[in-house]
């Protein structure tokens, strides 16, 4: 009873003693401003994430952070040229090498064609300017529509390449100066066209061939040419007197959709190219027809290798249009199933992409094609889109689809799972309809396609968009693969074009150039960034607000381990005295001589970069002066009545130090942990300045550190500043606080 | 006077064990610092063994631990450094180069700050309670809470970057343009040591804005004890001049922890050089051990922490001898 009373009292003279403190406290202007910022802090530490948009170790998406290297080139006497460009490729003047770019070559549908040399300005690591040359001008029939290079299988030589070109009626073959040397009139007005070409790289034993035709209607018209321009002793050999390979066929039904040429290079025997069909989509079934083409060995010493069709088309195999389940079906794209277990050069497999979202696969068997795979776009949100497009990639199917008129879908389809799972990793919705089909960039491993929206998007593999640009002004042309530019030193990059309809070649580079940090502001993908970024993309505001959490921790943990160790060894060495007291105050004047951040270096560096270690390190290097403080304190109570009251009154040694002298230096020991905190913050973020902070941790003093070693110091106050303000906010608010306490528990300091 | 000279015995050989405990415990700490230099000799694939065994017997890495702390010992209390690692020539040679610099940056910083410390101090302290009073506290506190390679980035991006008034790094140009004028590889000693000071003073601004703040405190606290005093209101007692009272009678009284105080600080301000010569690239004492620390460059290491622990142990070793010389009551404690 006695007990609980007298613990009653204590508890009421304590907090009589709390509230007389803070009506002292209170009159202190600067410790009301310290306490409210550090409360302001700790608000911000608890409810860190709320506060912020991102989570610290969020980097900004690749759109907003990197930068193609874009060139803008005007081009020279475009004025003069009546009608708008219809294509941009790149001229190659040294084929097999074709994947340089060199010149750009232009064409409009009145038959004008300028080819720009293209010159560079380079240093071993960037191209600093790109310019085009003067063109030369040529002038190719009227109403091209099409223009497509086949490049030669011998590099070594030059002008060697061929181009063929359509217009709505007419078929040309064009030698490297654009000459037309063959000119074929077609009986009708083409529908539907469609182009093999047997890349020599991949296939060199059988040479280039180039199949082409064009359809309306029942009729079919399939050209087959040999593209070499150079025979074997490297001269250029008579191309008009080559022979070429017609063939005609009449399907019973009308063909609706472009055919798939089907050249098995592998199938070589005898001269023969024995298994090569063409699969037409009629309104009413798939046909494929086949035909045999024999080259003439005796003619390949003279370059003369002649194709020759030695079988009329026979059909080979028809299909339905009806699924597995038995419901009827439009094909609107065929393509090769590489993936079934094909190899690129060996399609035995028919991949027909139809209107109603189901993917069908025909397998070859005995000679003919089977009913073999079979999956539908499950994905309910893009049921609606309309396939436009499918072709074959080495990692599954790319389909092109579109809706609407003003968005279009590229999806990866997997097709052993058969499945459209998840945005962003199978397929990515883009803003307009595309302008051409991606095309594949092997330097980049990415695909690039342009909407008409006017954006370029650059796909991943897996269709996460990687990087999109706009076009000012949208564009005229479809954007088109132009080539590397490469220089002595190192390979340039892969380079797109296509024309502005301001009249501009806009040229851009793939691989781009990281632009972060990033100024305050908002930014393509929609992301504000209130404080801007680092050079990692990440969001200065977050981590100012998460550092707040570290900050604070380090501040405490450090200062309050400091303050207790030294008013432990303070108590002991002045309550004590003797020899315990001169040991303690020998090591204490020690540690007070060492060189503090020296130590702290080498000690943090010996034990490793974390953040409790840090602590320790700032809490083991802090003690001495608050050992000597307190020491000094508990010598001068030692000598006041109420200890020897206590004393006299039987109270034990441990008693007299914990009950009757520790209470008394209690108020000291706050004093000194609030101008610790103070102190810890700032070596903290000293520490982590000269490289030896915590890498996995968020604090201020990391800020400026990757400021420093990224070398953004000079160019990005926006990450220079915050973190430092908020240090020497925080370290203020500790000390303020400090000055105020002291004048309450030192009253002759309030008089000033 | 027989109190006053056993004090400075007892002093001086504190010191002296002072010294000789921190060089022991920098031995230990160092070998703390993980990897061994013999483990990563032995990586060197382009070393024959003979050559690494000459090197370890060069540098001692093969004799036995105890035998390496007690040459280690001896050396670094004979003042012999050895070799460096990174710069291959003796490490004597790299301190003899870098101490005057360090000197130079952090004794002009100290007594700039010191002579600001005292003049503001004393005003304020004399005026108190007023604006200026209260703006120069505050200024003052922000400045002694702000870290200073911050502020030093700061000041390089203003000054030198944007406004061009000063260069934004090294101790001196390194080329053979100075100050605007193309001098030979030998350049007059004028023009070199206006070039070096060019160089320093945005370090030293820093460096003194950061520290004056304490040093305003310090004054104004004990002008503030000593105006207090009766004699001061004697003096104005007598009519004499305002200026007279707070100089002459006030501040002259009021000097003692200031002094004592700035041999201290010049202690530990170069301690603390390692953050403002890192900032500035100025080529001191404290960046030659932070680019040692990281390139593992341990006799650069142990020899710079024991120059700037020797610095400190023998500043505070002055303080404490004016301070008993000037208190008598430090003597008999």
């Amino acid at each position: 009873m006695a007990q609980s009373k007298k613990w009653k009292e204590s508890r009421r003279a304590f907090r009589r003693s709390l509230k007389n403190g803070w009506q002292t406290y209170k009159r202190s202007k600067i410790g009301l401003v310290g306490l409210g910022i550090i409360i302001m802090f700790v608000v911000m530490a608890v409810f860190a994430p709320f506060i912020t948009p991102y989570t610290p170790y969020y980097t900004a998406p690749s759109v907003d952070i990197i930068r193609g290297d874009i060139y803008n080139i005007t081009l020279q006497n475009s004025a003069s040229w009546i009608y708008a460009p219809v294509g941009i490729m790149n001229y190659v003047t040294a084929p097999g090498a074709n994947i340089n770019l060199t010149s750009v070559l232009i064409y409009n549908d009145i038959g004008q064609v300028q080819i720009f040399p293209v010159g560079y300005n380079y240093t071993s690591q960037k191209i600093l300017k790109i310019y085009l040359k003067s063109p030369t001008n040529y002038s190719i029939p009227k109403g091209i529509t099409s223009l497509y290079e086949t490049g030669t299988y011998m590099a070594s030589f030059m002008n060697a390449n061929t181009f063929i070109a359509n217009s709505s009626r007419n078929f040309y073959i064009l030698d490297s100066n654009l000459k037309v040397y063959r000119n074929f009139s077609l009986p009708f007005t083409i529908q539907e066209k469609s182009i093999f070409y047997n890349n020599p790289f991949i296939m060199p034993s059988v040479g280039q061939y180039s199949l082409i035709s064009f359809s309306h209607g029942n009729e079919t018209i399939l050209y087959i040419f040999y593209n070499r321009q150079l025979n074997y002793f490297g001269m250029p050999q008579p191309i008009h007197k080559i022979p070429l390979a017609k063939l005609y066929i009449n399907t019973s039904e009308r063909v609706i959709n472009s055919p798939l040429i089907y050249l098995n290079p592998n199938d070589v025997s005898n001269g023969y190219l024995n298994t090569s069909q063409i699969i037409i989509p009629t309104n009413n079934s798939l046909v494929s027809y086949g035909f045999n083409i024999k080259m003439d060995p005796g003619y390949e010493a003279l370059g003369f290798n002649v194709p020759q069709v030695v079988s009329e088309p026979y059909v080979k195999w028809i299909v339905n249009y009806t699924d597995d389940h038995g419901q009827s079906y439009l094909p609107l794209s065929i393509t090769y199933g590489y993936d079934w277990g094909d190899s690129p050069g060996i399609q035995s497999t028919v991949v027909v992409g139809t209107n109603t979202n189901e993917i069908i696969g025909y397998s070859r068997a005995d000679g003919k094609m089977v009913y073999d795979k079979y999956f539908v776009v499950s994905n309910p949100s893009l049921k609606d889109y309309k396939l436009q497009a499918l072709y074959p990639t080495n990692g599954g199917i790319i389909f092109a689809y579109a809706t609407l008129g003003d968005r279009s879908l590229v999806a990866l389809i997997n097709p052993s799972k058969g499945t459209v799972q998840s945005n962003g990793t199978f397929y990515n919705v883009l803003e307009g309809a595309l302008n051409s089909i991606p095309t594949y960039d092997v330097g980049s491993s990415r695909y690039i396609t342009s909407t008409t929206a006017g954006d370029v998007y650059l796909l991943q593999p897996n269709m996460v968009i990687n990087q999109t640009f706009s076009i000012i002004g949208g564009m005229k042309t479809p954007i088109n693969g132009l080539g590397n530019i490469l220089s002595y030193t190192a390979q340039m990059g892969y380079y797109y074009g296509t024309i502005t309809n301001s009249g501009q070649l806009y040229m851009q580079e793939t691989i781009g150039t990281n632009i972060a940090p990033l100024p305050p502001g908002k930014y393509p993908s929609e992301n504000t960034y209130i404080l801007g970024t680092d050079a990692y993309g990440r969001d200065i505001w977050t981590w100012l607000v998460y550092g707040s959490r570290a900050e604070l921790v380090v501040g405490i943990v450090a200062a309050l381990s400091s303050v207790l160790l030294g008013t432990f060894l303070g108590l002991i060495s002045g309550f004590y005295g003797g020899w315990v007291d001169s040991l303690i105050m020998r090591i204490t004047d020690i540690f007070l001589s060492l060189p503090g951040l020296v130590i702290m270096l080498i000690l943090a560096a010996s034990l490793g970069p974390n953040i409790w270690n840090i602590i320790f390190v700032i809490a083991i290097l802090s003690w001495s002066g608050i050992t000597r403080i307190i020491r000094a304190q508990v010598l001068s109570l030692k000598t006041r009545a109420f200890i020897d009251a206590a004393r006299i009154s039987g109270a034990s040694k441990y008693r007299l130090m914990m009950v009757h002298i520790f209470p008394n230096v209690l108020p000291l020991t706050f004093l000194y942990m609030s101008f610790g905190v103070s102190g810890a913050i700032i070596t903290e973020a000293s520490l982590a300045f000269l490289g030896m902070g915590d890498p996995h941790a968020v604090t201020w003093g990391m800020m400026l550190q990757y400021l420093w070693t990224t070398g953004h110091v000079l160019d990005a106050p926006w990450w220079l500043l915050p973190p430092g303000i908020t240090i020497t906010l925080l370290s203020l608010a500790f000390y303020l606080v400090g000055r105020a306490f002291d004048e309450v528990i030192n009253p002759r300091l309030r008089r000033r | 006077m027989a109190g006053l000279a056993r004090y400075y015995i007892i002093r001086t050989l504190e010191s002296l064990v002072t010294y000789v405990i921190i060089v022991a415990v920098v031995f230990w700490l160092l070998y703390l610092y993980q990897p061994n230099p013999l483990i990563l000799l032995n990586l060197n694939p382009q070393l024959t063994p003979s050559q690494k065994e000459y090197l370890a017997n060069l540098f001692g890495f093969n004799k036995p631990l105890w035998e390496r702390f007690f040459i280690y010992m001896w050396d670094m209390l004979t003042f012999n450094f050895g070799i460096s690692y990174y710069y291959v020539q003796p490490v004597r040679d790299l301190l003899i180069q870098r101490v005057p610099r360090t000197l130079l940056l952090f004794g002009g910083a100290t007594i700039i700050a010191y002579l600001i410390g005292y003049f503001v101090g004393t005003v304020i302290a004399w005026k108190r309670g007023g604006v200026l009073d209260g703006s120069n506290v505050v200024i003052g506190l922000v400045f002694y809470n702000m870290p200073v390679y911050w502020l030093g980035m700061i000041f390089i991006f203003l000054f030198a970057f944007q406004l061009h008034l000063f260069p934004l790094a090294n101790f001196y140009d390194p080329t053979d343009k100075i100050l605007g004028t193309v001098v030979g590889n030998n350049p007059p000693l004028g023009i070199y040591l206006l070039d070096v000071l060019w160089h320093t003073a945005l370090p030293m601004i820093v460096l003194t804005l950061i520290s004056f703040a304490g040093t305003v405190l310090l004054m104004r606290t004990s002008m503030l004890d000593v105006l207090g005093e009766n004699y001061i209101d004697t003096a104005i007692a007598k009519g004499l001049k305002e200026k007279d009272v707070v100089f002459k009678h006030a501040a002259r009284n009021a000097l003692l922890p200031l002094v004592t105080s700035f041999v201290i600080s010049m202690a530990f301000a170069i301690g603390g050089g390692v953050l403002t010569e890192t900032v500035f690239s100025y080529q001191g004492v404290g960046l030659l051990f932070i680019q040692a620390l990281g390139l593992l460059d341990y006799p650069v290491v142990e020899a710079t922490t024991i120059i700037i622990a020797l610095l400190v142990i023998i500043f505070n070793w002055i303080a404490d001898l004016i301070y008993a010389y000037l208190d008598p009551r430090v003597r008999v404690a």
